[in-house]
């Protein structure tokens, strides 16, 4: 696949009726892309396979300080790491339920010494490795006990090392100290109001509070560190001309160094951008080599020099682009987005 | 990427006469080409002397393991699909019949010396020509739909095929297919004659006497079961929401081991919520008098979760996430008995991958490589078998139950899966007692004979628990089967008939 084939444009938002923008809370965070901004793709890397720096099935992916990629490679059970520019490095894990091995890991974080996290869905468990990969524990088990786990999804730690889990199929949050030591949960159906809709994906505030994607509500939400609700926004919407700030099965979530938060808007093929307070600026599509070719952007990340990072999950790909807020860079990746037509 | 150049049925040559006035046709529909000459040639040969024209039609491309040429090795299965569509041509002629193809996959193609089920590694990278599995095209809207285009077209008197319960996997999902497609015919106002069932088969469900004495009142040769007859009204026994109102049939005597102090029933069902729907009540009543029970699940389930979308839709779930939720459900259903669920992990027909339904003929079901044990098939190669046969060992059950002959394919193989299993633990030794498959819910095969329960338990008293246990079931939308809702002063009884009795061995 030649990168210059990848058509990648941010999608018009086009001819959405002022009516829809009606009173309603929710539509405050909602609104057209004019943001003037530009995403360059950058680098992009992987295919199917199981060779170093092939993938199958792609999940969530985490950046360190000095900009080197983890992927969890769900399929290949296990974790691969890449330089910033998408040059294999080594990889760790292979299928089984002993230490360091992997039953389809889903999530991936990274604390502030850059140790790895990972959560192993279909072991229950999260294993701790070091930033080379070297197991260092695992905590979990099937349950529902606290510290136990049914099918944890998406990780995350908080700049006091907290570590929050998705507890999936237990509909709630449990947090850990970087020892894997359980420290607390919350959430129960009504609490976090997610039913049995699937929350995936978790990611930290600046102002250290917990954004959750709350897959099949079509919403992001986001609590503080002990769980209140402090605010929700996102409604469904899906098509060519769905509004930013609306959703169709948000997944991967991330938050810049200064406090953007982007989202997975997955079946609008889309990431989404907005400001820390919620409030929407701008999105780009993720498109295929034909038009009608669509990718699946799941995982998300963003590192410490406003690089973001998406896993195509059914191309085996990651991608990587440098968002810039006025005028296009000039690279040699294609042509420049555009966020307005 | 799935190969669809053969939706229709592809007839070669040998076009037929003009015939002055309506023609009577005679089909003649088997799993494979040397099936038409065992299956009806006689017959064949008879009708087409008295001027009726024959169709000889084959669903699948070849049989793997099968070489045409008695004492010759089976080539590759490029070349077992030339010699077999040469085979088909070649029988046709022999009783000036017209051959017509459907190209169906078997369910397995020689890989060296040894075999590749559909939808293995080795097979997504082969990829033979050809469409759908034949275990999984019942299911199949496309296979049934142009076989039912034939029997349009040609409006045949007779139509001769497989019977249901033969041992042969291809050969008992070819006569499904065949009275769907016969069924749909109808439906659409082709002058249609009878359908008949071969009755003559040694390995499979239909040698047992207790399964073949339903359709008995349906012989009409040495050799076949009339199954359907288009001139004859349906009998009225398939209402498919709430069953059929029957008499209900009091249990005979039921003698477990005596040296047992606990009497052991297995329940298995092929999707997580199975067992509630079929024989939840029945499952409730026998714990309640003191039995131990096992909760069985074949498939890895990973297809049938559908989580809401927006505006009232729903959207289908990743089939690895569908088994998490779908599994974690069974968990719970099962708790509610007190029960832990086994789960053999069979894969199911088809998931789910961005929405796009994939099946074992596409090649991301090879990519995508579904956590489980091999496709959910009674086929003596599969892992299910002896996976089977191993529980049914482990626990020498005194009573299993397990889907009936067939209505989803995923069900009907789990049938067959374990009535074989079943089988094949007894000669081993395990000491089996009885095998009962439930009545109460989708009955296909019996529109011209009135299918009686064996045995029919009272589970007024044990409804209330199991539907509290389906409730757990939320991705199937289980709240909505209000068919199985318990109501005040309503008597509810599940129904059954005995395929294997062991007991009177005893
Ligand atoms: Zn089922």
């Amino acid at each position: 696949m030649s990168i210059s084939s990848s058509l990648w444009t941010t999608r018009g938002i086009g001819s959405i009726s002022l009516l829809l923008i009606s009173t309603a809370a929710v539509t405050a965070y909602e609104g057209r892309d004019e943001s003037g901004a530009h995403f360059n793709l950058v680098a992009e890397w992987g295919e199917y396979g199981s060779k170093a720096g092939q993938f199958k099935y792609p999940c969530m992916l985490a950046v360190d300080a000095s900009s080197s990629v983890y992927v969890v490679d769900q399929h290949n059970h296990r974790i691969q790491k890449f330089d910033a520019g998408g040059r294999f490095l080594h990889s760790w894990g292979r299928f089984g339920n002993g230490p360091g091995q992997f039953n389809y890991p889903f999530g991936i974080a990274l604390d502030s010494s850059g140790a790895v996290y990972v959560s192993d869905m279909d072991n229950h468990r999260v294993q701790k490795f070091s930033p080379g990969g070297e197991f260092l524990k695992a905590a979990g088990g099937y349950g529902s006990e606290s510290g136990r786990f049914k099918h944890p999804y998406g990780l995350a730690i908080d700049s006091r090392g907290i570590v929050y889990v998705i507890d999936t199929l237990n509909y709630r949050v449990q947090k850990f100290d970087r020892d894997l030591n359980f420290v607390g949960a919350w959430g129960s159906q009504e609490e976090i109001g997610i039913k049995t809709y699937m929350p995936h994906e978790i990611a930290i505030a600046r102002d250290g509070s917990v954004i959750l994607s709350d897959r099949q509500n079509h919403r992001i939400s986001i609590f503080n560190p002990v769980g209140k609700l402090v605010k929700r926004f996102g409604q469904y919407g899906e098509g060519p001309d769905t509004l930013g700030g609306r959703f169709s099965e948000p997944h991967g979530v991330a938050v810049g160094p200064d406090g953007t938060i982007y989202v997975c808007d997955r079946y609008n093929y889309r990431v989404q951008r907005f400001n820390p307070a919620g409030v929407f600026e701008a999105a780009w599509s993720i498109r295929g080599p034909k038009e009608d070719s669509q990718q699946y952007v799941l995982g998300l990340a963003a590192d410490a020099k406003g690089n973001i990072y998406v896993t195509d999950q059914y191309r085996h790909r990651v991608l990587k682009y440098r968002y810039s807020p006025s005028a296009p860079a000039a690279t040699g990746f294609g042509a420049p987005g555009r966020v307005r037509k | 990427m799935r190969a669809l150049f053969a939706l229709a049925a592809v007839t070669l040559g040998l076009t037929l006469q003009a015939a002055v006035g309506p023609e009577k046709a005679i089909v003649v529909i088997g799993a494979h080409a040397d099936d038409l000459e065992s299956l009806a040639g006689a017959s064949v040969a008879k009708y087409i002397a008295r001027g009726y024209k024959g169709i000889f039609a084959v669903l699948t491309t070849h049989r793997a393991g099968a070489p045409l040429t008695p004492g010759k090795l089976e080539g590759d299965p490029l070349e077992a699909i030339q010699l077999h569509s040469e085979a088909a041509i070649a029988a046709a002629r022999r009783y000036r019949a017209t051959p017509v193809f459907f190209n169906l996959h078997p369910t397995r193609i020689r890989h060296g010396r040894s075999f590749a089920f559909t939808g293995s590694p080795w097979w997504s990278r082969f990829m033979p020509p050809g469409t759908w599995d034949i275990s999984a095209a019942p299911a199949r809207r496309p296979v049934v739909n142009a076989v039912a285009a034939l029997l349009v077209e040609h409006n045949p008197e007779l139509v001769l095929t497989h019977g249901i319960g033969e041992g042969d996997i291809e050969h008992h999902s070819g006569a499904d297919i065949v009275y769907r497609a016969w069924t749909e015919a109808r439906r659409r106002g082709a002058r249609l004659g009878q359908l008949w069932f071969r009755s003559k088969d040694s390995s499979g469900m239909l040698s047992e006497a207790s399964f073949r004495r339903f359709f008995e009142p349906a012989r009409v040769t040495d050799d076949f079961f009339a199954l359907a007859d288009a001139r004859e009204p349906e009998i009225e026994q398939q209402d498919r929401r709430f069953g059929p109102q029957w008499e209900t049939a009091l249990a005979p005597p039921f003698t477990y081991r005596s040296s047992r102090s606990q009497p052991v029933v297995m329940a298995v069902g092929a999707h997580c919520d199975d067992i509630e729907v079929q024989t939840g009540g029945t499952l409730v009543n026998l714990l309640r008098q003191g039995w131990k029970g096992l909760y069985v699940v074949t498939t890895n389930n990973t297809a049938g979760n559908y989580l809401r979308g927006g505006e009232g839709s729903t959207f289908p779930v990743d089939g690895l996430e569908t088994i998490q939720v779908r599994q974690e459900e069974g968990r719970r259903a099962a708790a509610m008995f007190g029960l832990e669920p086994h789960y053999l992990n069979l894969h199911e027909l088809v998931f789910y991958l961005g929405r796009q339904q994939i099946t074992m003929e596409d090649e991301e079901w090879g990519l995508y490589d579904p956590p489980g044990n091999g496709p959910v098939t009674s086929s003596p190669e599969g892992k299910g078998l002896e996976l089977m046969t191993a529980l049914l060992e482990q626990h020498e059950p005194d009573l299993v139950i397990a889907h009936l002959l067939s209505d989803k394919p995923e069900h009907g193989q789990s049938g067959d899966l374990v009535y074989r299993a079943f089988k094949q633990a007894t000669a081993r030794g395990a000491r089996l007692g009885q095998l009962w498959m439930p009545v109460g819910r989708f009955l296909p095969y019996f529109q011209r004979v009135r299918l009686h329960p064996d045995i029919s338990i009272d589970v007024t008293e044990d409804n209330r628990l199991n539907w509290e246990a389906l409730q757990h079931h939320v991705s199937q939308n289980a709240a909505g089967m209000i068919g199985m809702k318990p109501q005040p002063g309503k008597k509810r009884y599940e129904h059954f008939i005995i395929i294997v009795d062991n007991t009177g061995h005893r």
